[in-house]
């Protein structure tokens, strides 16, 4: 006997061999469709990971610049005299910043802006950029405007069509805008608000008329200086309840979990495409494998051993996962740049950079996809006997069935772990969802198993017999097609439909005469004239109410601290007070009596903050205002309409009550889109008088809306990628069997054009399906958002129901007829000899 | 089920071995189990020296690599590969010297010089089993087992290919394997065996040696 010399390949030939064999099978187009999916898997976790580490770091910049200083105080009134020598005192520097809400003047053009006094211990601790006259580059201030001069966000420029050097109007004052405000890190972190930013000097708006009692004035006090003297300063400060001191650990926090929310929303929306993706990897790579059950044979054949040949995959499927994370990687930069560019005026401004183990998260993504969803279909290739060469019949077996589900749930569970970094959503979706594409594609199965039966012996055209055989033969393959499309469709009908409507359609539905502008801060002594100056404009003026800011000390002699109710969100700040024999349009009684107003110390609350508050009729609130201490009797509680855009209170009080307080008016009344330039002679005429322009406010709102959803549309064109291939994965997977089909029909005297629009029925049938199972969906959604959650009618997708199924029938027939043309165009005997 | 039955057959190294009969007797089955892509029951198996039946199928599988190749009915190209590289994966899967020069060689030897980045689809079926036979000498096996080499093609293709066997044969000297039911063939064959039944019986032959 010859002794035995046992080959294996080395480690470094496998590797040469593995990647010469992946670069061939890449070039004749075999890896194709397995690395579109990888690459989508790759780009859009990468995106996402990149995206939300830049916003995490921009949320966790834990120095004081977002703060402006080492501690603030926040109040609702100005610091006196004393409260500031105190900080003085304790060798803290100071500095104050007031910000209100007001509306600036530019020629006829007027816009609401975001107003900021700033005085000459400003900016402290912030980064404030400013691009000044004649300066290209932003640059680091260590001072704010000087007095007579404002800095602006470039977008208050734009909402009033002026420039640098133009003088704009604010209150009874022009300010020269010598700056633009490119960063700004003590504006709520540095965040996004409604309104443009406008910065002036603290002097220049000291005694205006603009910070009369009902303005909305936002005071802050930011110190910096020792621990110990900060320290001594907390306990010193007679804390009011109009203030609250404001340290690095706590400030942003709702901003921050908002944009959480978006983070884990955008990251979720990517998934779908993961999942979707996941599915065409797995399609491809069991199409893969069974067209590589000859290879492996004749790889055996040629003296390769089992270890090796599954080795030799192994390291095909890492360098095409490598090749994928390279790729995907250049295509991710650019698409977080397009989520953030989209959404630039919500996001920190210079985000920092993402960290290395964001990337690698990301990148990872691909090789979890690979392993979880295409491993598992090419483990049998090293299993394949080598006695495949001479009989075919010899296929390999497949994992089971539970194995491959389970490594695929794991990978898919670990992803949105790592994803959402929320163990309990993870664990909700991934169950919720298993559960639910269960239950859809089982009810699509029986649908179809149901239709087969009723349709077995009904006569029908040639091709839609094919075409519907086609469908009905593997109908968890067709349910799955379905399933994908549907659901991706689904999810962009509701996006556009909230994007398109829901301003949009609250601003149509209103009547044309409905208010639109707020007027707040009318004194007692201008009540007369306001009100004959907007008769004098034709200006439909509502009722002008009388109205005291005050804040809820007692009920029923308890202090709310000690009921615990101290932090709801409707009293833990100064609440609109006021009164009037008139119960509001907007209002409805729902227990209590409204007429009981005439007698004294009555009030009326609205009903769902007296359920919050656990408020009930004939209990006696006491409050405080304007340094009156108060009580009244609950007679009523009363539902609010807050959509009407008419002023609407908590609290309403008898007019005994607000007989003893010093009120400011507040009214709201309609401008006709003509008469905007009436609108801008009355906020010169009453400079004091805070106007607040609803349409101005609900245009920048749209502006939000519309770039949040775009960003999110942005990730369902990746979604929507990902299901197409998911479409033509199984569609070529499926090419080889249509071939020997078509070849056979052909012989048997079919004509192409007969099996051409068997396939076209097929899957315009598909796409019809798809689209009406979306739009179905996409009502019953919509309907339960609209009516439901955001309160606004509900009109119906409307012409969507027309054109949708047509376009998805006329999409996916397009499709199919491009990548089968082969059944149709070649030779049934080079089929049949090639196929065998 | 038993396919074969009392087989006992020995093929000298350098000798050419024709095994015929009917669909279905049990030709195929005999050839897998010579080349050892399958193992026997029972019995006795040795290849290049080497007992098969003795060994495991990865250590069966470095028998093949010493020097066993194979001509099969349907080609078994890989579609993905040209056939410059469909002739030299044997070679760079047994770690030969210098594979790409070789493999030119090989398929300029079979006429398919102009032909080599052609992928298996682009070629005639003529054309695929000449590429076939420039893998199958690559790397100067010691044994070539063929089954059915020319069913796949019509009679003057086939006649080609059988012409072209037996000269790169006697090229390499290589012993060659081959079943068919084709008698003219197995008549070129210096030996044929005929299987019925999972029977073997020994056909005189009037070939000249």
């Amino acid at each position: 006997m010859t002794e035995l010399h046992i080959t294996r390949l080395p480690l470094l030939a496998q590797w040469r061999l593995a990647l010469r064999l992946l670069w061939r099978e890449a070039r004749s187009g075999e890896l194709t469709l397995i690395l579109l999916a990888l690459l989508i898997a790759v780009t859009s976790t990468t995106a996402i990971a990149l995206f939300s580490a830049r916003l995490e770091l921009s949320l966790d910049d834990k120095s004081g610049a977002w703060l402006g200083a080492d501690l603030r105080i926040r109040s609702s009134a100005a610091f006196t005299a004393e409260q500031l020598q105190l900080a003085t005192q304790l060798g803290l520097e100071t500095a104050q910043v007031l910000s209100f809400p007001s509306v600036v003047l530019y020629g006829d053009n007027m816009t609401l802006a975001a107003i900021k006094a700033v005085d000459n211990g400003y900016p402290m601790q912030a980064r404030l950029q400013v691009i000044t006259a004649g300066n290209q580059l932003p640059v680091l201030q260590q001072h704010g405007p000087a007095a007579g001069e404002a800095w602006v966000e470039p977008r208050l420029l734009a909402l009033l069509d002026a420039a640098l050097g133009d003088e704009l109007e604010l209150g009874d004052k022009r300010y020269r805008v010598t700056g633009e405000i490119t960063e700004e890190s003590d504006r709520g972190g540095g965040f996004y608000s409604l309104s443009p930013r406008m910065m002036v000097h603290w002097d220049d708006v000291q005694g205006s008329a603009l910070l009369g009692p009902g303005s909305r004035l936002n005071y802050r006090l930011l110190m910096q200086g020792d621990s110990a003297a900060l320290t001594q300063l907390q306990v010193d400060w007679p804390l009011s309840d109009k203030e609250k001191f404001e340290t690095l650990a706590d400030g942003n926090q709702r901003m921050a979990s908002s944009l959480q929310k978006a983070r884990q929303y955008l990251a979720l929306a990517s998934l779908l495409a993961v999942v979707l993706a996941s599915i065409a990897v797995a399609i491809s790579a069991q199409r893969y494998a069974r067209r590589h059950f000859d290879i492996s044979a004749l790889m055996r054949t040629f003296g390769l051993h089992r270890g090796d040949v599954l080795r030799l995959y192994l390291w095909q499927l890492v360098a095409l996962g490598l090749a994928a994370a390279a790729i995907g990687a250049v295509l991710a930069v650019g698409l977080q740049a397009g989520i953030i560019q989209l959404l630039a005026e919500v996001l920190p401004p210079q985000m920092p950079a993402a960290p290395p183990l964001a990337w690698l998260l990301g990148l990872s993504s691909g090789l979890v996809t690979l392993l979880g969803f295409g491993l598992p279909h090419l483990l049998p290739l090293a299993t394949v006997s080598p006695l495949r060469v001479l009989r075919r019949d010899l296929t390999p077996v497949p994992l089971a069935g539970w194995l491959m589900t389970g490594l695929a749930l794991l990978s898919l569970t670990l992803l949105l772990w790592v994803f959402t970094r929320d163990l309990q959503l993870t664990l909700l979706v991934m169950g919720g969802g298993s559960v639910l594409v269960l239950m859809l594609l089982g009810a699509l199965q029986l649908v179809i198993a149901g239709l087969r039966q009723r349709l077995e012996n009904t006569s029908m055209a040639l091709h839609w017999r094919f075409a519907w055989q086609h469908l009905s033969r593997d109908s968890r393959q067709t349910a799955g097609q379905v399933l994908a499309f549907a659901l991706t469709l689904q999810v962009m009908i509701v996006i556009a439909m909230l994007r398109n409507d829901l301003l949009a359609d609250w601003q149509a539905n209103l009547p044309d005469n409905a208010p639109n502008v707020f007027a707040m801060n009318i004194q007692n002594a201008d009540k007369q004239a306001f009100q004959q100056a907007l008769a004098e404009r034709g200006f439909a003026s509502k009722t002008l109410y009388p109205m005291v800011p005050g804040r809820l000390l007692t009920i029923n002699g308890n202090s709310i601290q000690q009921l615990g109710l101290a932090d709801i969100g409707a009293i833990d700040r100064d609440l609109a007070l006021t009164s009037d024999t008139q119960l509001p349009a907007s209002n409805r009684i729902v227990a209590g009596d409204w007429q009981a107003m005439i007698h004294p110390g009555q009030l009326s609350i609205e009903a769902g903050l007296a359920e919050r508050l656990g408020v009930k009729l004939d209990d006696r609130l006491a409050f405080r205002a304007a340094g009156v201490e108060f009580e009244a009797t609950v007679s009523s509680l009363r539902e609010v309409d807050w959509t009407s855009l008419s002023p609407n209170f908590f609290m309403m009080f008898s007019s005994d009550i607000m007989a003893q307080l010093p009120p400011s008016y507040i009214t709201s009344f309609n401008v006709p889109e003509q008469s905007q330039s009436q609108l801008t002679s009355l906020i010169r005429e009453f400079p004091a008088v805070n106007i607040l322009d609803m349409q101005a406010l609900l245009g920048q709102l749209q502006g939000l809306l519309y770039q949040v959803s775009l960003a999110v549309e942005l990730i369902l064109v990746v979604v929507l990628i990902a299901a197409t291939l998911v479409m033509v994965s199984a569609l070529v997977a499926s090419l080889r069997e249509r071939l020997q089909e078509g070849a056979l029909l052909r012989t048997l005297g079919a004509s192409s054009a007969m099996i051409r629009k068997a396939q076209v029925s097929e899957y315009s049938l598909l796409g019809l399906i798809a689209a009406l199972l979306a739009l179905v969906a996409a009502e019953a959604l919509c309907w339960a958002l609209y009516t439901q959650v955001l309160d606004i009618p509900y009109a119906g997708l409307g012409w969507i129901w027309l054109w949708l199924p047509l376009v998805a029938a006329w999409l996916l027939a397009g499709l199919a007829t491009l990548l089968l043309r082969k059944t149709v165009n070649v030779a049934p005997l080079q089929v049949i000899r090639e196929l065998g | 089920m038993t396919l074969l039955n009392a087989v006992s057959l020995r093929v000298e190294a350098g000798t050419s071995l024709a095994i015929v009969g009917a669909s279905g007797s049990g030709k195929s089955t005999l050839l897998g189990i010579m080349a050892g892509l399958d193992l026997p029951s029972s019995g006795e198996l040795s290849l290049l020296g080497h007992r098969l039946d003795q060994l495991d199928e990865d250590q069966r599988a470095s028998v093949r690599a010493e020097g066993v190749s194979f001509v099969f009915q349907n080609f078994q190209l890989l579609p993905g590969l040209t056939a410059l590289e469909n002739v030299m994966l044997p070679l760079e899967i047994r770690q030969q010297p210098k594979p790409l020069p070789e493999a030119r060689r090989l398929l300029e030897s079979v006429g398919l010089g102009h032909r080599m980045s052609h992928y298996p689809s682009q070629l005639s079926g003529g054309e695929q089993q000449r590429v076939a036979l420039a893998r199958a000498f690559a790397g100067q096996p010691g044994i070539l087992f063929a089954d059915e080499p020319t069913g796949n093609l019509d009679r003057a293709t086939g006649k080609q290919i059988e012409d072209l066997l037996f000269q790169l044969n006697a090229e390499h000297g290589t012993t060659l394997v081959l079943v068919t039911h084709d008698p003219q063939l197995a008549q070129r064959c210096q030996r044929q065996v005929c299987m019925t039944d999972g029977q073997l019986q020994e056909v005189a032959t009037g070939a000249s040696v």
